[in-house]
């Protein structure tokens, strides 16, 4: 096979991604709003609109639960008491895996 | 016997008082009748009778002698021979009225004389005879027109001749100021060449030139004294004379008749030609109405006065919008039409002429006093203002604001005339004819629609009219695509100007009158789109119409916002925007988040802080972004076979960007993989419990590349696209189905996506394999260097694509139609749009098909005219003031 005869050198690459919270739920139970999105009355996503994880393994806004709590001490869900875990589930990989 | 001497006496008496009455003379000396001839006819009750003889006898001298006598003069004007010689007829004109009416009056004067002294008094009928004869007269001279003599152009030549006679007179007399630039701006009459006065010059000569033309006698042999008969001139002079001496007496003369030397009558007797002129027209107008014949001209003479005033509107006021008109054009109508009026008015009244004297004729029919004429020919000026004004609206709305004057003359014409309708239906017309067009961009529409907005508070502050007009717009709008990026556009274009800032759709009044942009004026050129948005209705006006207000109440922003239903879509498409710039091909690096901030504050004040929430964490994402790259990128060893510091990663935070394709199966160039996922570890690791999610056809790819020996720079394009060359770049050849299989995207998608390569001649189709097979080029063809612009054409945008290249080919069309037609102007002059149509037709044929419709003709010289390469005066368009 003939050498290739193109050479190409990367000078940048911008490349582009989402996040989203390491959560199994997509959408918090209370406003059924995205959890990385925005929660009722936040400035924004994210560290405006944080998320909190329960002991039950459910997830909420922050701003959601609080307001849940004002009233009511089990989670909307699953109706267990609710607690909140001290935080999220570690990452699935984590960087000692890298080659 | 008795009987029969008797009927020899009557006979006798009858035939000498039929002698008497048909011995009249011109002049009129009222006929003596024998006195006893009368009692004979009288006692044999032949009274009435030989009267109605007698009015038989002046009857058939009308139908057969006096009529023919009076068309006889004109013989030489048929066939509009009276055009060709305006004075001739002028003359004519005079000398026919001046004849019948001599002849009439001694008629009239005989057959007063033999009623009153044959009947007495006592007649049935006495007194009525000479109006029926004179109404007679009149009715015959109007049937009788010869034919191919038109005698209303030959009416209307007359009274044309006198009024610039009248004028000539006016110049002549007005007080010379010393400094052109008057109080009262001069006006000229004539030809409708009146001085365009403010700083011009005024020509000093030009009156005084006309006036002495008028005033050589006989110098082009179409003199008073040249053209009457000498028994006419004395006549005139002797009424010249007459009315000079009485000139007291009937001071109410509209024509100040001075006695004082007007071309040296006072010295050697001798009266001017203008000055005879002048007397000749008195005299004229003084007979006609002595024999009621007033109706006879006054149609001709309405006929002109309305030509006058139409071709004065149209040569002093088309197409100047930058003053206003409307007062200078009721001034000159009082001050050149209506005192000629007056003079033909007073004229009327004199009592002064010679063959009058004791000719005892029923009082004379006025014309119609100057108050009604006034009354007529003010109406008749707000008409013809308003319906030049009217079809010239969307030249006015185009040039708005400079024509705020003329727009506020058309208003004052509309209260008179409610020509609303019309005007509404022809600015709808014109907006369809020559804005909502394919070839007219979006912004120009959405220009001149705020425009048209503006322009039509000014004429109609309910806004009624521009409910009429606007709905074509708004639907046509709603139609373009582009329109809510190309509002979005302008004003964050602007928004780098603090001063535009103020707010728009803040509520309640509109007390920061300097909001009302239109009041400058002028400011149009240098803010074009967002000051007309930031323009609202001066509150005051807008009060005027009570609730019909509240439509006009609202800023032209919101106007074109409720086009839509919601400002919604402005946020959303400013979303998009600002999605493209920093996600764009030039990449979030170069991405400029401080201007844009200072857009979203722009925008924040017209569309509300909550709205562009979003865009601001769109902002916040872009630095986060930028933020952790550094972090993550300090915590990362260098590596090899990654793309350690050309590679950056912007992190959206998904909820608040436009929609984000769904592109999981898209596998990228395993050299580029790896760095993603080395940063997507490090990301999880430092930002937890976030995690991120690839968008890998987002994004931009800045490359160089080198084929056969040849380099290409800075080639930029997207991340699918780079993947393909690197693959190529591994091997030289791929099947199309086994790259597809390995990039994790069909067949079809791929080749699009490769076809940006393959149009660049980076990469080539395998010649008669068996699959479709692409490899790299052997070496790049002519243009190895050119810096290719690399754009993203294969996901949306394929109607963008598809239009813009329409829009290409139709500019290259124009730009050979522009080319030929400045090329007919240079050499023909100003022409008109019909012209220009049919010369287009005539020369453009074969490959250079010319098939526009004369309608597209007209848009595009407006567009040209709007470019400032052409200049639409009076009709015509031409080459912009030979730009020497
Ligand atoms: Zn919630
Ligand atoms: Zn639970």
């Amino acid at each position: 096979m003939a050498p290739p005869g193109l050479k190409v050198t990367v000078k940048r690459w911008s490349a582009v991604a989402s996040w989203t919270w390491t959560a199994d739920d997509d959408v918090c139970g209370i406003c059924h709003m995205a959890l990385d999105g925005c929660a009722p009355g936040a400035a924004g996503p994210g560290d405006d609109s944080p998320v909190v994880w329960g002991k039950c393994a459910h997830n909420f806004h922050l701003l959601c639960i609080s307001t849940w709590l004002q009233s009511k001490t089990s989670c909307p869900i699953c109706r267990r008491n609710w607690e909140f875990a001290p935080s999220a589930p570690p990452p699935s990989a984590t960087l000692a895996e890298d080659g | 016997m008795a009987t029969a001497a008797s009927e020899a006496a009557l006979d006798a008496s009858w035939n000498a008082v039929v002698a008497a009455f048909a011995r009249r003379t011109v002049p009129p000396t009222p006929p003596r009748f024998d006195a006893s001839a009368l009692g004979v006819v009288r006692s044999a009750g032949a009274a009435e009778l030989l009267v109605e003889l007698c009015t038989e006898q002046v009857r058939s001298d009308i139908a057969e002698r006096l009529v023919p006598a009076f068309w006889q003069k004109f013989e030489w004007a048929r066939a509009g021979g009276a055009a060709r010689s305006p004075r001739r007829a002028q003359c004519a004109f005079f000398a026919a009225v001046h004849d019948i009416v001599g002849e009439l009056s001694a008629h009239a004067a005989a057959l007063l004389a033999l009623e009153g002294q044959l009947l007495g008094g006592s007649g049935a009928r006495e007194g009525a005879r000479v109006p029926q004869l004179l109404l007679h007269a009149h009715s015959l001279l109007l049937v009788r027109v010869p034919p191919g003599l038109d005698y209303t152009l030959l009416a209307v030549t007359f009274w044309d001749q006198s009024f610039r006679d009248h004028c000539a007179h006016l110049a002549r007399h007005r007080p010379r100021r010393a400094p052109a630039r008057a109080a009262e701006p001069c006006e000229r009459d004539s030809d409708g060449e009146e001085s365009e006065s403010e700083g011009e010059e005024e020509e000093e000569g030009g009156d005084g030139e006309e006036a002495a033309v008028m005033d050589a006698p006989g110098a082009s042999g179409d003199g008073l004294r040249a053209l009457l008969t000498p028994a006419h001139v004395s006549s005139v002079e002797a009424f010249a004379f007459a009315r000079a001496s009485g000139a007291s007496a009937h001071a109410a003369d509209g024509v100040p008749m001075e006695v004082e030397d007007e071309g040296g009558s006072g010295r050697d007797g001798r009266r001017s030609e203008l000055e005879l002129r002048l007397a000749a027209f008195s005299l004229c107008c003084a007979q006609l109405a002595r024999v009621r014949w007033t109706a006879f001209v006054e149609e001709p003479l309405q006929l002109l006065l309305c030509a006058r005033l139409r071709a004065h509107i149209h040569t002093t006021c088309s197409a100047q919008f930058g003053r206003r008109q409307l007062e200078r054009v009721l001034g000159w109508l009082s001050r050149q039409l209506l005192p000629w009026l007056d003079a033909i008015s007073a004229a009327a009244d004199a009592r002064v002429g010679v063959g009058w004297a004791g000719a005892p004729l029923p009082p004379p029919r006025r014309p119609a006093p100057p108050s009604v004429w006034a009354v007529r020919l003010t109406q008749f000026v707000h008409e013809t203002f308003g319906s030049l004004r009217s079809a010239e609206l969307f030249d006015i709305v185009c040039d708005f604001p400079d024509s705020r004057a003329a727009l506020l003359d058309l208003a004052l014409c509309l209260r008179h005339t409610h020509q609303h309708a019309q005007l509404a239906a022809s600015l709808r017309a014109a907006l369809e004819n020559r804005l909502l067009r394919p070839g007219v961009a979006t912004a120009q529409v959405l220009q001149l629609y705020i425009q048209t907005i503006q322009a039509l508070h000014l004429l109609d502050p309910t806004g009624l009219l521009l409910q009429r007009v606007s709905a074509p717009v708004c639907d046509y709008l709603q139609r373009r695509t582009d329109t809510v990026h190309q509002i979005v556009k302008s004003i964050i274009d602007n928004a780098a100007a603090p001063e535009l800032g103020a707010p728009l759709l803040a509520d309640g009044d509109g007390a920061d009158s300097d909001a009302d942009g239109s009041a400058g004026g002028g400011g149009r050129a240098a803010a074009p789109l967002d000051a007309a948005l930031r323009w609202r209705p001066l509150a005051a006006d807008a009060d005027i119409a009570g609730s019909a207000a509240a439509r006009a109440r609202g800023d032209v922003l919101s106007m074109l916002v409720s086009i839509y239903g919601s400002r919604e879509v402005f946020v959303s498409e400013y979303r998009a925007m600002l999605a493209d710039k920093i996600l764009g091909p030039a990449g979030a690096r170069a991405f400029d988040a401080d201007h844009e901030r200072k857009n979203i504050e722009s925008l924040k004040v017209r569309f509300g802080e909550a709205a562009l929430q979003q865009c601001e964490v769109m902002l916040r994402d872009l630095t986060e972004s930028r933020r952790v790259g550094r972090v993550l990128g300090e915590a990362a060893a260098p590596r090899e076979g990654t793309l350690d510091g050309a590679f950056n990663v912007t992190v959206l935070s998904r909820s608040c960007w436009p929609a984000l394709p769904d592109d999981e199966g898209l596998a990228i160039h395993p050299t580029v993989e790896r760095s993603l996922s080395r940063f997507e570890r490090l990301y999880a690791h430092h930002k937890s419990p976030r995690k991120l999610v690839w968008k890998r056809s987002l994004g931009a790819v800045k490359l160089d590349l080198e084929i056969g020996g040849v380099t290409v720079c800075d080639v930029v394009c997207t991340p699918a696209q780079a993947t393909i060359l690197l693959h190529f770049a591994d091997e030289g050849r791929w099947a199309l189905r086994q790259l597809a299989e390995k990039m994790g995207v069909d067949a079809t998608a791929l080749r699009r996506k490769m076809s940006h390569w393959l149009s660049r001649g980076y990469l080539v189709e395998v010649e008669g394999a068996a699959e479709a097979t692409f490899e790299v080029a052997a070496h790049l063809g002519g243009g190895g260097q050119e810096l290719a612009q690399a754009h993203d054409d294969d996901d949306g945008g394929g109607d963008a694509a598809g239009s813009a290249a329409d829009a290409l080919e139709r500019e290259k069309e124009t730009g050979v139609l522009t080319a030929f037609i400045s090329n007919m102007l240079t050499n023909l002059g100003a022409l008109p749009l019909s012209r220009i149509h049919t010369m287009l037709k005539m020369f453009l044929s074969g490959t250079r098909k010319y098939d526009q419709s004369e309608a597209q003709l007209d848009a595009l010289l407006m567009r040209l005219v709007e470019e400032d390469k052409l200049e639409f005066a009076a009709g015509k368009f031409s080459l912009k003031a030979a730009q020497t």
